[in-house]
């Protein structure tokens, strides 16, 4: 169980070129409410989008809507110690990490925090260079070290695929990124990627209706929360995002979040509408057969 | 006025005028260089005679430092060997963990204030059976005040139950594969890598600046400097903020400040553009003792900590393969980045693979962008082949190998990281210098010890800790050493023109040394007995820091 205070850290990786920084400046364009931090290895020239900032000095960019970006440079510990310092505290940290970064060295460190916890590793992949760079020389294994670390794969630049059936052929051929989300221009919207108690309600908006598909399932009776988000998070549902609140066998609620196979269960002490927004994409498993499955519990 | 310094014998490194008794001096700098009589037509002149019973050299050249060793000294020195610190005290080597405590307990009971931290450096358990120090052994020193001991390769740190319970860290079920765990299921106080070490180490006086030098640690630097006979210095992974450069620039403007620093700015943390831009301005605000202008690279990790990123067959050991610090990518961008701009990269490469990958990148990088006489720099360089080697002589690239490894780690190569094969031809000087690559030799101070007689003893001889001849046919003449810790040195920073060899126009740069090198014999290289230096005609002795 995660305590509400802890601060949830989100871990981005992914190559160079793979859209990290425009997947970043996508969500503190639309932060959805959330205050988030951002910490990235680097203030390159094209970081963050000048209009989204308010203020900079030389380790920190304040963006309109209480965000913030920090550079961690070569010591994300320490930079991570000074964010939790903040006053008021962020609501979300997300790791820009090092295009040859291992995530899960960086959610190690993570771990070794009290105050926070990594949420999910979402690895970011360029549609246009994956092929040649599981080949290269130097950086194939860092790249699959990459990917068999994530949470959520996202299959960035699908607009440059010209032959989408080979393509897709060969995804099918080299997973876990058969299980990627197919996307363009890093466009992904923040609710579908970060789990969060502070959402009001997640949904999929209209222009991504062709990527996601969004479901409500209504519980009948009381569940065992653990025995239902195992349920939930098994591997061959491929569901994305899932949130909502049950009723426990103890007949307390609980607020249920997954984000690709981790999964949050957290105790709430108020009455809360019982209900779980299932969102999964064209891969997911058809929704009529998850939602079979799940009164069967 | 023109100072005409007499000495026994002047080994001049120069190949034309070799050898010499007299040397004059003006503003600084060498006015001629020979007999006596050859000296006086300059005009009126000072005959200084102090040096008339040593032999003076060119002053050494240190490629590859760092000036962190200066502020590495207000720790308590744990080492295994017998090492001087700034103020010519030898510390003894401490042989074994009772004597490390006792060390620890003296220093402990000299502090007043309860709560600071007590710390120290320089622990090696490979020298003592590789025995692991635990939390309980340090809490034997004090349960009530942090303690922490940072090991010699930089990369380990060792911590008291009171400084673990200070990080938060003083309990069960820690999950870290940098964070061993006790029978009892507590950590052992043994932490591995920065982000281990970090949360802890601020509790025990080891924080980010760690890799930086302030004021008081630049001027130790200096004294050990002229220790050791060395005049020009670099620092070679520098951040180089604002206040550090400016720090730096004011402590090498001091009149009494012994040493010409190269700080090299590391690549970490911005983009290669930014990076670039920065070192072009700060290129500007060079002075004669403290050259800016150059940029450190790091490719991969450390072949003992085993991050260096090999080639197949890998490691002896079977451990998987290394950690990439800079992607391909990055280091392409970097080096046309820096040929357009005619800035010089140093590379830090330790695997061969991390060596086969900065040669690719800087194939391509050239055929973008040539810039003769680059002197790009491979740093440590410690597996290339001979085939590297040859790669490095066609791009007109330079090495900088690290001759001290071998003897402190050779054996632990040999044993466990490489193997037989790759150990013996580890830091191939012999193969580097018959390829006709330009050649440097270093310490890595303080991973090792400040010397660079000691580095040339090493590469003479060979000789690993234990005492076995490691790589007989990578062996180099004894002359070959000298000139890489002095003209090989300084061509790998562009200053071969300014110092290096003691000819009429250069620096007046010496090393003043008690005994002969080109006659004390090989094996004793490393046992000369060092006077001062002279540094820009500027007199240093040991005896007066």
């Amino acid at each position: 169980m995660k305590p509400a205070t802890k601060l949830p850290i989100t871990i981005i990786t992914g190559y160079l070129g793979a859209g990290k920084t425009t997947l970043v400046n996508n969500l503190l364009r639309n932060p959805n409410g959330l205050k988030l931090a951002i910490l990235v290895n680097e203030f390159g020239a094209l970081a963050i989008d000048e209009d989204l900032i308010i203020a900079r000095d030389e380790n920190m960019i304040s963006i309109a809507g209480g965000c913030v970006c920090c550079s961690y440079g070569n010591d994300l510990m320490l930079s991570l110690a000074e964010l939790l310092k903040l006053n008021p505290r962020p609501h979300h940290i997300i790791i820009e990490a090092s295009g040859v970064a291992i995530p899960s060295s960086i959610a190690n460190s993570i771990s070794l925090v009290g105050e926070c916890y990594t949420e999910s590793i979402i690895a970011l992949i360029d549609a246009d260079q994956i092929q040649e760079l599981k080949s290269d020389k130097y950086v194939s294994d860092t790249i699959n070290a990459q990917i068999m670390d994530a949470d959520l794969i996202l299959i960035n630049k699908m607009d440059l695929i010209n032959d989408m059936l080979s393509f897709k052929n060969w995804l099918e051929l080299n997973p876990p990124l058969d299980k990627g989300i197919l996307i363009s221009e890093a466009n992904i919207p923040l609710e579908n990627i970060l789990g969060h108690h502070r959402f009001k309600k997640i949904t999929t908006p209209r222009s991504h209706n062709d990527v996601f598909w969004s479901k409500t399932y209504i519980p009948k009776k009381l569940l065992d929360p653990k025995k239902f988000v195992n349920h939930l998070t098994q591997e061959a549902f491929k569901l994305v995002r899932s949130k909502g609140y049950i009723k426990g066998l103890d007949n307390n609620t609980y607020l249920i979040q997954t984000v690709g196979p981790r999964s949050y269960i957290t105790e709430v002490l108020e009455e809360k509408n019982i209900g779980i927004v299932l969102i999964g994409s064209k891969s997911t498993e058809n929704p009529e057969i998850i939602f079979n499955s799940l009164s069967e519990i | 006025m023109i100072m005409i310094f007499s000495a026994k014998k002047i080994i001049t490194m120069d190949p034309s005028n070799p050898l010499a008794t007299h040397v004059a001096v003006k503003d600084g700098k060498i006015l001629g260089v020979g007999e006596l009589e050859d000296l006086e037509r300059w005009g009126e002149y000072e005959l200084n005679t102090i040096f008339k019973d040593k032999i003076m050299m060119p002053g050494l050249v240190e490629g590859h430092a760092h000036t962190m060793e200066g502020t590495l000294w207000r720790h308590v020195y744990c080492g295994f060997f017998d090492r001087m610190d700034p103020n010519g005290k030898s510390w003894s080597g401490v042989k074994n963990l009772d004597s490390i405590l006792e060390r620890l307990r003296i220093a402990e009971k000299a502090l007043t204030d309860p709560e600071t931290p007590l710390s120290g450096w320089q622990l090696d358990p490979i020298y003592m059976n590789n025995k692991r120090v635990s939390r309980k052994d340090l809490d034997k020193v004090s349960k009530t005040r942090p303690i922490g001991v940072l090991h010699a390769s930089g990369h380990i740190l060792n911590v008291n139950s009171k400084a673990l319970e200070l990080g938060g860290l003083m309990k069960m079920g820690v999950n870290h594969p940098g964070i061993p765990l006790d029978e009892e299921g507590y950590p052992t106080g043994e932490l591995y890598g920065p982000d281990a070490m970090t949360p802890i180490g601020v509790h025990v006086g080891f924080d980010r600046s760690l890799t930086d030098s302030d004021e008081e640690g630049l001027r130790n630097f200096g004294k050990l400097c002229v220790r050791k006979g060395v005049t020009t210095i670099t620092d070679l992974a520098s951040r180089l903020s604002e206040d550090a450069v400016h720090s730096m620039l004011r402590v090498t403007q001091e009149e009494n400040f012994p040493a010409r620093v190269v700080p090299l700015k590391v690549f970490m943390g911005a983009s290669a553009k930014e990076t670039v831009d920065t070192v072009l301005k700060l290129r500007k605000l060079s002075t004669d003792r403290l050259r800016l202008g150059r940029i450190k690279a790091v490719a991969d990790g450390s072949i003992q900590g085993f991050s260096a990123r090999m080639r197949w067959p890998g490691y002896h050991n079977g451990a998987p393969n290394g950690l990439w610090y800079t992607s391909p990518a990055q280091l392409l961008e970097l080096y046309q980045l820096a040929l357009e701009a005619g800035v010089q990269v140093h590379t830090h490469t330790n695997g061969d693979e991390a060596t086969e990958m900065a040669l690719d990148m800087l194939t391509s990088a050239l055929k973008k962008y040539s810039n003769p006489d680059h002197r790009f720099t491979l740093q440590h360089c410690q597996l290339a082949d001979a085939a590297q080697f040859r790669r490095m002589h066609k791009l007109d690239m330079c090495v900088n190998l690290f001759a001290n490894h071998h003897f402190y780690w050779g054996d632990e190569h040999f044993r466990l990281t490489v193997g037989p094969d790759r150990a013996r031809r580890m830091n191939a000087c012999r193969t580097a210098l018959d390829t006709g690559v330009p050649m440097a030799i270093h310490s890595d101070a303080p991973v090792t010890p400040l010397g660079p007689l000691f580095t040339a003893w090493c590469a003479v001889n060979r000789l690993t800790v234990s005492g076995r001849t490691q790589g007989e046919n990578e062996k180099i003449s004894c002359e070959e050493a000298l000139k890489a810790i002095t003209l090989g040195a300084a061509y790998t920073l562009h200053l071969d023109a300014e110092i290096g060899s003691i000819e009429v126009g250069k620096h007046a740069d010496f090393a003043i040394l008690e005994d002969d090198p080109q006659k004390i014999g090989s094996e004793k290289l490393k046992d000369i007995a060092i006077w001062g230096t002279v540094q820009g005609g500027r007199i240093f002795s040991q005896a007066d820091l």
